[in-house]
């Protein structure tokens, strides 16, 4: 297989913590503390898991929206994190983000059409401004929405058209790579299945790759084809979809998934309910993260972080119970 | 099993730029003693207003402006405030979606959880205490003792929830209407909370009253499902018939439209479009321009609540005898 678009490697992100008058480092918040994995061209890389758990600080630093304090990040074979600024720039023509929230992440000030050409001018594509309005027309047309109201406000929009816009921006520079962190989560489900779809249907026209945040378990496995589950910092279990939910491996995975509600009256199962909360990630237990809710722990789990170790072909776990 | 709650022909409006508007029109449904019902929809169907109608905690902008609320028999709609406040908290309690702003950042819990034994039962300031603790140890909260004295900012979402729970089960009221109660929380946290609900009604022989959009929980949680759509109750019956056999095409979209664990499906089936505003609200049934099945007597004519079968029913011209094609 060629090489993959996106290699993450090690990726660690430190907040300090800065305590007193002097404002001195007490301690760090490993928000994410050592996560690798690759992302091949035109494939959804999912990253799942809940809150606090690092997901969205991984995407934001891959990007380098958030500055990462450790680890290698290499897209199409350039070391993201060696780039100065204007050359960071030109790279995020290729890399680009859908954000969460579609009521704040467009500039209410700017008409769609603003908001759609600020990229193209900032990469300089498209020449002239009669060029770029039939590019912003065209876009609209392609996440489903009518280019006749390209000189409306983000405001006379529903959640799940603005949703489109953001996507509609992201395309605009003609990315290889999109990081879509909880695009669907402010969506209603016939609204979210809609922009599911569009997800979908670009990946398949232009070949675009993504990274698809969501503490969702069940939109993740539909839209990934490969996931990562995250539980405080790091990535516990990596694997294809399907088998991530047939077989999952590592014991947090099993808990999460067994989790979900499943919308059938007459579904029954073994439901595993986790006790107690996430513990904070500034004081994060020893040895394996998960232990004091793991109902397998055993004693080496409590002193040994265990390994990252591929168990069986393209199936990742870090577990003290398969080493 | 015998009615605790009897909700009929009930419209709420709220008064904007452009006179006032009804959010829910003619909602009826029951609830019996020992059941749970869910209240199914998206953003903006009513179903939160259709519970602040029930607890009369509208805003001042809005009004009952027709229908009966009756609860055990006595009829809540036109109670006067100082009635009201003795059936709030007290027959009827209610929890909220965000655990994160319900409670009062500057009251310890025991303070929190005791008001209203205090109000309703005539507790004295160490009898509530007392309680207080036990409402904690039976919404499993750990270290009782000590967490009565805190403030809610040293607990996490899911203990908040808890102690939430906590103050609503106070008084033992026989009806808890719990507003989307884990849609703030993460799915692990959630478990527990449903889990903790599910055990409470059990112990303490309440309805249930859940409000949600996520069909997995409606499907897990309830005996009966009450679907809303744009202001109304689209469909209703017990929770078999409704996820074996949807009949309103709004609940079939909905139910088609969720991404599911098991299984692959290669593509969403999605409902297109949105959900009309109050201000155009059209004047046939609110679904059609949404709907596959719509045709020409949709767009002019509002169906009734017509019967599926037994206790179910669709508000849908599909169901009607005479068919469509009329």
């Amino acid at each position: 297989m060629s090489e993959p678009l996106l290699q993450v490697r090690g990726l660690e992100k430190y907040f300090p913590i800065k305590k007193g008058v002097m404002r001195l480092t007490r301690g760090h918040v490993r928000a994410v503390d050592g996560v690798s994995f690759d992302v091949r061209e035109g494939e959804t890389f999912g990253l799942v898991g809940e809150s606090g758990c690092g997901k969205s600080t991984t995407g934001r630093s891959i990007l380098r929206l958030i500055e990462p304090t450790g680890g290698q990040i290499i897209f199409n074979g350039k070391d993201v994190r060696k780039l100065g600024r204007s050359e960071m720039r030109k790279m995020r023509r290729d890399m680009q983000i859908v954000f969460q929230d579609p009521y704040a992440s467009l500039n209410p000030r700017y008409t769609v059409r603003q908001i759609l050409e600020e990229p193209m001018i900032i990469h300089g594509l498209y020449g002239g401004s009669a060029e770029r309005k039939k590019k912003v027309a065209d876009l609209l047309e392609t996440v489903g929405l009518s280019g006749s109201r390209m000189n409306r406000y983000p405001h006379e929009f529903s959640g799940g058209q603005r949703q489109r816009i953001g996507i509609a921006r992201a395309l605009a520079v003609n990315p290889r790579l999109i990081i879509a962190d909880e695009p669907v989560s402010a969506l209603d489900v016939s609204v979210q299945s809609q922009v599911l779809n569009l997800l979908d249907d670009l990946q398949k026209e232009f070949g675009i790759a993504y990274v698809f945040i969501a503490h969702d378990l069940s939109v993740v496995k539909h839209i990934s084809d490969r996931i990562g589950v995250m539980y405080l910092g790091k990535i516990v279990e990596l694997a294809p979809a399907d088998g991530l939910y047939s077989k999952p491996l590592h014991p947090y995975t099993q808990a999460l998934l067994s989790a979900v509600p499943v919308p059938d009256p007459e579904f029954k199962r073994e439901r595993i309910i986790l006790q107690g909360d996430l513990p904070s990630p500034s004081k994060p237990p020893t040895g394996c993260h998960f232990h004091p809710r793991c109902k397998d722990c055993m004693e080496i789990c409590k002193t040994t972080a265990p390994e990252w170790k591929e168990v069986e072909p393209d199936r990742f776990v870090a577990c003290h119970l398969y080493n | 099993m015998s009615t605790l709650l009897e909700v009929s022909g009930v419209t709420t409006s709220f008064k904007t730029a452009n006179g006032f508007l009804p959010a829910i029109e003619d909602v009826s449904f029951t609830i019996k003693k020992g059941e749970t019902l869910g209240i199914v929809g998206e953003s903006g169907c009513g179903k939160s207003v259709t519970s602040l109608s029930i607890m009369q905690l509208l805003t001042a902008n809005g009004k009952i402006e027709r229908g009966s609320i009756r609860f055990n028999g006595r009829e809540l709609v036109g109670l006067k405030d100082n009635e009201m406040r003795k059936v709030r908290g007290n027959d009827i309690a209610m929890i909220f979606q965000e655990p994160m702003t319900s409670l009062n950042p500057v009251h310890k819990i025991g303070r929190q959880i005791g008001e209203s034994l205090r109000i309703h039962k005539g507790y004295g300031k160490a009898q509530a205490r007392a309680k207080a603790i036990e409402l904690l140890k039976l919404v499993g909260i750990p270290r009782a003792e000590e967490i009565v004295d805190e403030y809610p900012h040293r607990l996490s979402g899911g203990m908040r929830q808890r102690v939430m729970i906590a103050i609503a089960m106070a008084c033992n009221p026989q009806l808890l209407i719990a507003d989307e109660p884990t849609t703030a929380l993460d799915v692990t946290i959630q478990a527990q909370i449903l889990d903790l609900m599910r055990k409470l009604k059990a112990e303490l022989d309440m309805s249930i009253m859940l409000i949600t959009h996520d069909l997995g929980v409606v499907a897990e949680m309830c005996d009966r499902v009450v679907v809303m759509y744009a202001g109304k109750v689209v469909e209703q019956g017990n929770v078999k018939d409704i996820f074996r056999n949807p009949s309103h095409p709004y609940t079939v979209g909905l139910l088609s439209s969720i991404p599911r664990l098991e299984g692959r499906q290669e593509r969403l089936s999605s409902i297109p479009g949105n959900v009309p505003s109050l201000e155009l609200m059209p004047a046939g049934c609110r679904f059609a321009s949404r709907c596959p099945h719509a045709t020409q007597r949709c767009v002019t004519e509002e169906p009734s609540l017509l019967p599926v079968s037994g206790e179910h029913d669709a508000r849908c011209w599909l169901m009607d005898e005479k068919g469509v094609a009329v």
